[in-house]
């Protein structure tokens, strides 16, 4: 099947299976259902290549560490492209100051290329979808962006960090983070950090964030709600 | 390019109830939302619908979401830019690709209505929310005020009151409208006062919101401004297809969920229909009603029913 088509394909499945995480909340050792597993292991039948999922935890003071944790091995258990590394941060330091992990739980995800995706939180509710999708769409060969975007694209000299903070329960925050994370694969200049604000009170507060969706570019430009591509694009743009 | 008998432009529980309906009556139909759950999703409690005793809105949706899941109706999640005419089939524009459908059912639900006052915008994320089930935990320990009197704003105001210090709801009206119960809970709760009779006319601040100045002069100092002033219908392609538009701004429906264009049907929020009475339920109820309306259309179509002369 034609790799574009294949990639729409996906992401027509993928909306089938929504807010899977978090259904067992009370299990700490099941997140997943067998039935959330059963739509999975549907869309995961699409992926090309394999992925590396890297969860940093820490044994000290993390809210949801052992619940993401449980859904991440949940996650590989689902298929043979999927290989889970577990680093805890106070032992594996070198490992996160490499990837500059500054929360736990922190899940970075890898394809053929490291796209910088990560996601600090347990991913439940809303979030769960566009952080799966991630995980597909990096298995496969890069989204085409239009002429137009990517001349854009082109013009970026300097890496992007795009942070999004987001909750589980709104309801344009996934859209904003399946844009940024499409246009951290297609772009090398662009990483994309997902921080879920409920999760992360603090950290939050120091950004001064009051509504989700916030998308804070480089540190510097900042912008409430949902942007619709060709508006991130511009933003990225004129922040790099 | 596949015809479809129907697209369902909308994935809350009109929509949804549509799809699940549709695929039960096997008719080759197809979902288009952006938003499958749609507003509904937002609702922090929900009490009136039967069966489910107390869920949020969030849950709920997930339900309907599961059961329209275990059908085989193709799900686009998509905006629908356009719809325009070719021949006698509706083409509807997602901006990357077309469908083209016999019938169209609008459940499109509505969006929020804003408050139009200075301040409003430029404190929109910095202060001021439509979604308090988004952003409320932003609020722990602060002062906020609701705008509005209906039952969301009632019930936005209860879940605020579990983690701000104190709420205030500012409504124009001298009484609150809605469900009796949400009323009762919300001048019965000691963190909440009720600003009855009044107008907000302008949301301050400097960087942050920091106040609302109200019409009578009085300025409430506040954190965070919730706007639930109810919403608007989001009449998609209405104007393009010529449908009638009532005097609220809704889509005029008959008792069968048609509008005055010939196979174009509607249902939910978006709709006239049930008496203006929009709730879950309803919304459902419409678009069942919409789905068996066009299967009954096409069934008499293909001469297999019988019709009353």
């Amino acid at each position: 099947m034609d790799k574009k088509i294949k990639y729409i394909f996906t992401s027509l499945m993928i909306i089938g299976t929504l807010f899977l995480a978090g259904c067992n909340e009370s299990n700490p050792d099941k997140v997943l259902s067998d039935a959330d597993k059963i739509e999975l292991n549907k869309i995961l039948v699409n992926m090309d290549g394999n992925i590396d999922i890297l969860f940093f935890k820490s044994d000290n003071e993390c809210f949801s560490c052992s619940k993401t944790e449980t859904l991440m091995k949940e996650i590989e258990q689902l298929s043979n492209k999927i290989d889970l590394k577990v680093y805890d941060v106070d032992k594996d330091k070198e490992m996160a100051a490499r990837y500059d992990i500054e929360l736990v739980p922190a899940i970075v995800v890898i394809g053929e290329d490291d796209y910088g995706i990560k996601h600090y939180g347990f991913p439940g509710g809303r979030e769960f979808n566009p952080l799966f999708e991630a995980m597909i769409y990096s298995s496969m060969s890069k989204p085409q962006a239009t002429e137009d975007i990517t001349k854009k694209l082109n013009t970026i000299k300097n890496p992007i960090e795009v942070k999004i903070f987001v909750t589980s329960t709104c309801p344009s925050c996934p859209d904003m983070v399946r844009i940024a994370d499409k246009y951290s694969i297609v772009s090398d200049k662009i990483s994309t950090v997902v921080i879920m604000s409920n999760e992360f009170e603090d950290y939050s507060k120091n950004y001064k964030i009051t509504a989700v969706p916030t998308t804070i570019i480089n540190e510097s430009f900042r912008k409430e709600g949902l942007m619709d591509e060709e508006s991130f694009i511009n933003y990225v743009v004129v922040s790099s | 390019m596949d015809v479809f008998d129907v697209a369902i432009i909308g994935g809350g529980p009109a929509g949804i109830s549509a799809g699940i309906y549709a695929a039960r009556f096997k008719l080759n139909a197809i979902l288009i939302s952006n938003s499958l759950g749609g507003t509904a999703q937002s609702a922090h409690l929900i009490e009136n619908y039967p069966g489910f005793g107390a869920i949020s809105g969030f849950e709920l949706m997930q339900k309907f979401r599961e059961h329209l899941k275990t059908f085989e109706i193709p799900i686009l999640e998509k905006h629908v830019y356009s719809v325009s005419r070719e021949n006698d089939l509706f083409v509807l524009n997602l901006n990357d690709q077309e469908i083209k459908a016999k019938y169209l059912l609008i459940a499109t639900g509505t969006k929020r209505r804003k408050l139009g006052v200075p301040g409003e915008a430029n404190f929109y994320g910095k202060g001021v929310s439509y979604c308090v089930t988004c952003d409320a935990f932003f609020y722990r320990g602060k002062t906020v005020a609701v705008i509005g009197g209906s039952d969301a704003a009632n019930m936005g105001a209860i879940l605020l009151s579990s983690m701000a210090e104190k709420v205030y709801t500012i409504y124009r009206k001298e009484k609150l409208r809605g469900e009796l119960i949400w009323i009762d809970r919300v001048i019965t709760n000691p963190k909440i006062e009720v600003l009855y009779n009044s107008n907000v006319i302008e949301v301050m601040g400097k960087e942050f919101v920091e106040g609302v100045k109200l019409e009578d002069g009085r300025v409430i100092p506040v954190d965070g401004v919730f706007v639930e002033i109810g919403s608007i219908p989001e009449c998609c392609c209405a104007k393009e297809l010529g449908i009638t538009i009532n005097e609220k701004g809704f889509i005029a429906v008959d008792t069968t969920q048609k509008t005055n264009v010939d196979r174009v049907y509607a249902a939910g929020d978006v709709s006239s229909g049930s008496n203006g009475f929009q709730q879950i339920l309803t919304a459902a109820s419409e678009g069942i009603i919409a789905i068996k309306s066009i299967f009954d259309d096409i069934e008499r179509s293909k001469g297999k029913l019988w019709t009353k002369k």
